[in-house]
């Protein structure tokens, strides 16, 4: 049987999605911001950011924040998997890039969208035998990394990606959609009576 | 006679103007949506047609409406149902409307028109594709439609007053833009002239259903009866389109603080520029003194019959009469009495009435204030945190900008009654009690003061840079994000306990519709509320030789 054809989404609902998936894997509100962000910033450059946020966040379902969090200073020396959201938006905030090897790191592909920030030169990220290329203003050249796990280096890069041209839509499959779906459910309050009579207030005749 | 000196007056303080009470008696003004809108269709001669009426006897089809500016064209595709009466409802659970809508980016093609046929109507349930910006339906309004349909036939015009108390024929209940729903994001249309300022797109989308529902209604009445009469032009501009608003509108302030402190900034930098004016031209204190007697008679013929706004309306109309005399005794033209009225109206008005006249002092001067209308937009791509300010500062930051909310004890089951949170049930925004019902796993961040008052206790005893406090408390993320925003957003926040046992949604309600050009206010709960839109505007074929702001209050 083929494969239902993918959606046409603006990256604009693909990033409401994102935060509340994000929220529901039990994210911060202000994290799951960042993963709406980044998802978004990954589609609008070709990538499936749906199916990568799918991947993290089905990985690292159920685990504190402690468990994937970087240690403060000391980015790789730990057993457990980092979360490239968490590690991202620290680099992002302290405007640092890390020297040598760090992780590992779940879904490496978004440490891109916050690098970004972080970062005005190109910048060659390493997992394994493959690499990525972040250049200034956010162009991306590269085959997307894999979701797995990996350790991570961050070294310039000698030739800068040429600007590559955005996406206006989102493409997501039906199944990734569900996934995410999945998680931003976790989100909504379970409808009851009481709710629905009370909660926004209808009370009075709406149909005159 | 020498001239007087120069003297700057500041815009408001945020801790003035972003309180829940002021932001409840906001009013249209010269730099709300709809009058920006009318303002540049009339000034680019757009031109407006209607290519499809395909409608039948029953009311039943579509109709395509296309306005045509220097550059595009958009069109209304606008679908007409039968709906059965018991599943007429405003709220956003509802699943049939009597007529349903989308904003097409162009002129569409029949096979645009039978996708849109197969979507429009079920709205939420449906999809649009990045070819439409907007989403929307309405539903009639039983008591006048029938009345004017019947009247018509009969070759009669529909009674004035009955028309008067209600103000429209049909109100929208939800006009979805930007991204919802597969529609066309905002960044695929800001950079359009006509499209940067905030909700063009969903103004004129109501600005052409007014039409199509006034013409739908004549149809009706021609298919009842051969000797049916059109609408009198006069009575026809007094109906506008209403709007049902319930509390999805009140995350919309707390979650888009940036648009937000752009919507204000501009209002308070316009009176502030009013109230720099050294000294009125004749022409212009003679608007102000019309405009005043036009908003008078706007108070008397705003009803409510709910009553926090049947006690505002009396403040209201006071307060007119109050103003009315204070413009007999004075002299417009004297040096900076623009801002002495304003300091009057300060000291002895109700806010509903200091904030009309704070909308009633921009009217005579579009010259100097409506160039702001192109500052309204705001770029929300999530801002980077500086991690690198010290934990000490981001505490002063907060000291600074909610000192109220640092005073209040949130133990207190009175002050923190509130749960914001969002039901499955269609993702209905909703609000609980907190004591009463089990929903702090679902509570959305929307009120700034309580969590900028958790994270000051959270920063107790902590030194470094914010950066480290952050990777080891995510849960204070959004709120340290929200913080730098305001430090250089001054009107980006609510300034108010928006979890406190008294505070009624309809307060921020009112004031987001206030920008879009909405009246007539009429809460039906403390939680949602009908406006009317476009009451008293030209139409498109009017457009041309009618004036674009002055429809805005009742003629006199």
């Amino acid at each position: 049987m083929s494969r239902p054809a993918p959606l046409d989404w603006s990256l604009g609902e693909l990033q409401v999605l994102a935060t509340k998936a994000a929220r529901g894997a039990g994210r911060s509100h202000g994290l799951g911001e960042e993963a709406g962000y980044a998802t978004r910033w990954l589609a609008a450059r070709g990538y499936d950011g749906a199916g990568l946020l799918a991947d993290l966040l089905e990985a690292t379902d159920g685990q504190t924040h402690d468990l994937i969090a970087p240690d403060e200073g000391l980015l790789g020396v730990r057993d457990a998997q980092i979360c490239p959201i968490v590690l991202g938006t620290y680099l992002s905030d302290t405007g640092h890039v890390p020297e040598g090897a760090f992780g590992p790191v779940h879904c490496p592909m978004f440490l891109l969208p916050f690098l970004e920030v972080a970062e005005g030169e190109a910048l060659r990220l390493t997992s394994g035998d493959t690499g990525i290329v972040l250049g200034a203003g956010g162009s991306v050249e590269g085959a997307a990394l894999p979701s797995a796990a990996a350790r991570i280096t961050l070294a310039p890069a000698s030739t800068p990606p040429p600007p590559g041209a955005r996406a206006a839509r989102a493409r997501v499959a039906p199944e990734i959609r569900d996934r995410l779906e999945r998680f931003a459910q976790r989100t909504y309050a379970p409808a009851t009576e009481d709710s629905r009579a009370r909660g926004a207030g209808a009370g009075t005749v709406d149909t005159d | 006679m020498k001239e007087p000196a120069p003297r700057e007056v500041p815009m408001r303080d945020p801790n003035v103007v972003m309180r829940l009470d002021r932001m409840g008696s906001f009013h249209q003004s010269r730099l709300s949506f709809m009058r920006i809108l009318l303002r540049r269709m009339k000034g680019d001669g757009w031109a407006f047609s209607r290519p499809e009426w395909e409608v039948d006897a029953r009311g039943v089809g579509h109709a395509l409406y296309s306005a045509t500016g220097p550059e595009r064209t958009y069109s209304l595709v606008a679908f007409a149902h039968d709906l059965p009466p018991d599943q007429r409802s405003d709220r956003v659970i509802a699943t049939a409307w009597d007529a349903t809508f989308a904003l097409f980016d162009g002129v569409p093609e029949a096979a645009d028109i039978d996708r849109l046929s197969r979507n429009v109507p079920f709205q939420e349930a449906g999809r649009v594709s990045g070819r439409e910006l907007t989403l929307s339906r309405a539903n009639r309004s039983v008591r006048l439609w029938d009345h004017v349909v019947d009247r018509l036939a009969l070759g009669q015009q529909p009674d004035a007053d009955l028309v008067e108390s209600v103000g429209y024929l049909m109100r929208t209940t939800a006009v979805y833009g930007s991204a919802k729903f597969g529609a066309a994001d905002r960044a695929a249309i800001e950079a359009r002239a006509e499209l940067n300022t905030p909700f063009q797109a969903e103004m004129l989308t109501v600005y052409l259903i007014r039409t199509f529902v006034m013409d739908l209604v004549e149809h009706m009445a021609r298919c009842k009866s051969a000797d049916a009469v059109a609408l009198d032009p006069e009575l026809r501009r007094r109906f506008g389109i209403g709007n049902s608003t319930g509390l999805g509108m009140a995350p919309f302030l707390m979650n888009h603080p940036r648009l937000i402190h752009q919507w204000i900034a501009a209002r308070e930098w316009a009176l502030a520029e009013v109230r720099n004016v050294a000294r009125a031209r004749a022409g212009e204190a003679a608007i102000l003194r019309r405009f005043a007697l036009r908003a008078r008679r706007n108070a008397h013929e705003w009803h409510s019959d709910h009553p926090i706004q049947r006690a505002k309306l009396a403040d209201l109309r006071a307060d007119m009469d109050l103003l009315l005399v204070k413009l007999d005794a004075t002299d417009l033209e004297a040096p900076h009495a623009l801002d002495a009225l304003w300091r009057w109206g300060e000291a002895h008005l109700s806010l509903e009435g200091q904030e009309q006249l704070a909308a009633l002092l921009l009217e005579p001067f579009g010259h100097l204030v409506d160039a702001a209308a192109g500052c309204m937009a705001a770029d929300e791509t999530p801002r980077r945190i500086d991690g690198q300010m010290d934990v000490a500062d981001l505490r002063g930051l907060i000291e600074r900008i909610h000192g109220q909310a640092l005073t209040i004890d949130w133990t207190c089951a009175t002050q923190n009654a509130r749960v914001w949170y969002t039901s499955a049930e269609k993702l209905e925004p909703r609000l609980g009690e907190r004591a009463e019902e089990d929903l702090d796993a679902y509570a959305n961040p929307l009120c700034p003061g309580f969590e900028a008052a958790r994270l000051h206790a959270a920063l107790e005893g902590e030194t470094g840079p914010v950066a480290a406090f952050l990777l080891r408390h995510p849960e204070h993320r959004h709120t340290v994000r929200r913080l730098q925003i305001v430090a250089d957003h001054p009107y980006a926040e609510v300034r108010d306990n928006t979890l406190h046992a008294d505070m009624a949604p309809i307060d921020l309600l009112r004031a987001k519709l206030s920008f879009f050009g909405a009246t007539r206010f009429d809460p039906r709960s403390d939680r949602w509320l009908r406006i009317t839109m476009f009451q008293n505007a030209p139409y498109p074929d009017e457009l041309a030789d009618a004036d674009p702001d002055g429809w805005s209050y009742p003629e006199l």
